[in-house]
């Protein structure tokens, strides 16, 4: 242990190093008589603890003490005094030093119990003085403004951070009433918050509110408040806060687009009613004209022929007309019954009504629904699906080779797939990926087609959360991926 | 035949072939047309204050859904609640052009209702309606 000892009267050194000796064998001493030589030694030399005399030749009393404060290294500091000076040496301590000695009540176990406290006290006092630097930083250097509000509403402290949210320079500026800075509207908000929590202890409450800056404009800050007057150490409500002005406005500019969304939409699908609507009306009317009229009494060929088109067109328009209500149905979701149901079932009454066009199609297809017999969705809807998936193979068959068609259902992670692949024309993935469920979309000069089956196909499972995804290569085959929820929603 | 029906249906075009088609077909002799629900309501309205209401009311209404002023559903509530026991023995026919198989559920459950029609109206479809229980007497002298 290094000890300094700054102390002027040989005879008193004498018995102070005796006694140090006494309690701290092992001390190492230094020995200097004026101030000035302390310092230095200090500034060279790195000490344990200082005993300082207060009555030196180039310094006395509180300077000593006060030019040590200055140096950048701070042993822990024990004043000597004479009896005489005992008061000296008591408010040495307010200049903090660590403890006062009476030189004539000193002994080896006194002084060694002394230096001990002190150097430990020492220590306390530095990690403190680091943890409150720590903290300080922090608070300062953190984002989010922190104030502290006393039980009448006023703010008695603010952050670094708080005061530039709020635009101000520093706390000179501020008057520091919370009811002058919030907004009127949120005026009361406030007060009904802060009066909610003042009764309970570590209460804490959150909101979102307007105040003013010190330019004058209004921003929005999300705050909590959190009471902590109970905290002897705190004593008072503590709010932290952050500027949300351009989330706030982010918000206010996303609802006002879905609410112009919201009315576009609403009012195209009353469009497509009434479109839909009064389109079958006079079409309704065309097909009545052509079921009733006389065919017969038509005998000029010209006529003839243009009544025939006609009668073409307005079947055609109906198709159309029917296809449309039919998308427009099935995205308004009505007539849906989801339960569980069976794939094998579904499948076999598709097929069935398949196999009258297609005869042979028992000997093209195969099915595997054993890894997952059961599937949670509307059963028009899958019938449909599998009718559009099977028939499309079938019309997109590869002439030189048999067609197979092949069907499976497995478990993929949280979802049910099914797959349906073919060996039949494909299709260049590169072309059709962005437009293959699209609507009207068609790939071949196939007078049957007319661009709608993998669009429902598509619609129905997005209506009822699944999703279809299609895998091609030309004149290899096709593979169609469907993903169902596998739970009941 | 049906000596007397009501068409009620804003379409002119529709009116005229369904005439056609009643006549055609030999299913009834005259046709009273209104343009709503509320000239249909109207006319029963009319009809209940006369002396002898059994002459001259119409047997079968064939009605439209979709109109203007009064649509179907609101003169079957009407008619049903106001009428029902003033003219029992009259029935609706249903005849419009949606596409909801649930509007046909609902129309079906009111007693007067015997039959719910797609548009457009088929020679097939009225000679079909010819065998139904609650008017099939009016064509058995006939045949």
């Amino acid at each position: 242990m290094n000890v300094l000892i700054i102390e002027d009267n040989e005879g008193d050194f004498f018995l102070v190093h005796e006694y140090l000796l006494e309690g701290i064998p092992n001390a190492v001493t230094t020995h200097v008589s004026f101030l000035a030589d302390g310092l230095n030694a200090i500034e060279n030399n790195f000490f344990d603890v200082i005993l300082l005399d207060l009555s030196l030749p180039d310094s006395k009393g509180d300077n000593s003490i006060n030019q040590l404060k200055l140096l950048a290294q701070q042993p822990p500091i024990i004043v000597l005094t004479g009896t005489s000076d005992k008061q000296m040496g008591i408010n040495s301590l307010r200049l903090g030093v660590q403890d006062y000695l009476v030189k004539d009540e000193i002994n080896g176990t006194i002084l060694q119990k002394s230096i001990r406290y002190s150097i430990e006290r020492k220590n306390s006092l530095h990690r403190l003085e680091q943890n409150e630097k720590r903290f300080r930083a922090l608070i300062e250097n953190s984002t989010d403004g922190l104030a502290e509000i006393n039980s009448n509403g006023v703010i008695t402290e603010m952050s670094q951070s708080a005061l530039k949210i709020l635009g101000y320079s520093s706390k000179v500026d501020l008057n520091f009433s919370t009811l002058n800075f919030v907004h009127p509207d949120d005026l009361k908000k406030i007060l009904l918050l802060f009066n909610h929590i003042l009764p309970e202890h570590n209460k804490i409450k959150a909101t979102q509110f307007r105040v003013k800056r010190a330019d004058g404009n209004y921003i929005w800050l999300e705050a909590n408040f959190h009471n902590l007057l109970h905290e002897p150490a705190v004593n008072a409500v503590i709010l932290n806060f952050r500027d949300i002005t351009s989330r706030i406005q982010n918000e206010q500019d996303r609802k006002i687009l879905i609410d112009e969304l919201t009315a576009s939409n609403t009012d195209l699908k009353q469009y497509t009613y009434l479109a839909s609507h009064n389109l079958r009306a006079p079409l309704t009317n065309l097909i009545s004209i052509i079921n009733i009229m006389d065919w017969d009494v038509i005998k000029d060929e010209n006529c003839l022929s243009l009544f025939k088109a006609f009668k073409e067109s307005t079947f055609q328009l109906n198709d159309t007309l029917n296809d449309m209500i039919e998308v427009v149905l099935v995205k308004k979701m009505i007539n849906i019954t989801l339960k569980e149901i069976s794939f094998e079932e579904v499948y076999h009454k598709s097929i069935q009504l398949l196999q009258t066009q297609v005869p042979q199609l028992g000997e093209i297809l195969t099915a595997d629904f054993t890894a997952v017999p059961l599937v949670y969705f509307d059963a028009v809807y899958l019938e449909n699906i599998f009718t559009n998936l099977i028939s499309n193979a079938v019309k997109y068959a590869a002439p030189e080779r048999p067609l197979q068609i092949k069907i499976k259902a497995y478990f993929k992670d949280d979802t049910i797939q099914l797959e349906c692949t073919d060996n039949g024309i494909g299709m260049d993935m590169e072309v059709v990926k962005d437009k293959i469920f699209g609507l009207y979309q068609r790939f071949h000069n196939n007078e049957d087609a007319k661009g709608l089956g993998l669009y429902m196909v598509q619609s129905q499972l997005n209506a009822l959360g699944g999703s279809i995804g299609v895998n091609s290569t030309l004149n290899k085959g096709t593979t169609f991926t469907l993903t169902f929820k596998k739970v009941a929603v | 035949m049906i000596p007397l029906v009501i068409s009620v249906d804003d379409d002119k075009v529709t009116q005229m072939l369904n005439q056609m088609i009643f006549k055609r077909s030999g299913f009834s002799t005259n046709t009273i047309t209104c343009m709503n629900g509320r000239e249909a309501l109207q006319f029963f309205e009319k009809k209940a204050t006369e002396a002898d209401i059994e002459v001259n009311t119409p047997a079968l209404i064939f009605l439209d859904l979709n109109m203007p002023i009064m649509n179907g559903w609101e003169f079957l509530e009407t008619f049903t609640q106001q009428f029902a026991t003033v003219f029992p023995s009259v029935k609706v026919v249903v005849l419009s052009s949606t596409i909801n198989p649930l509007e046909k559920e609902k129309a079906l459950k009111n007693k007067h209702v015997i039959d719910f029609l797609c548009k457009p109206l088929t020679l097939e479809m009225v000679a079909a309606l010819k065998n139904a229980s609650s008017i099939n007497h009016y064509f058995k002298k006939n045949n």
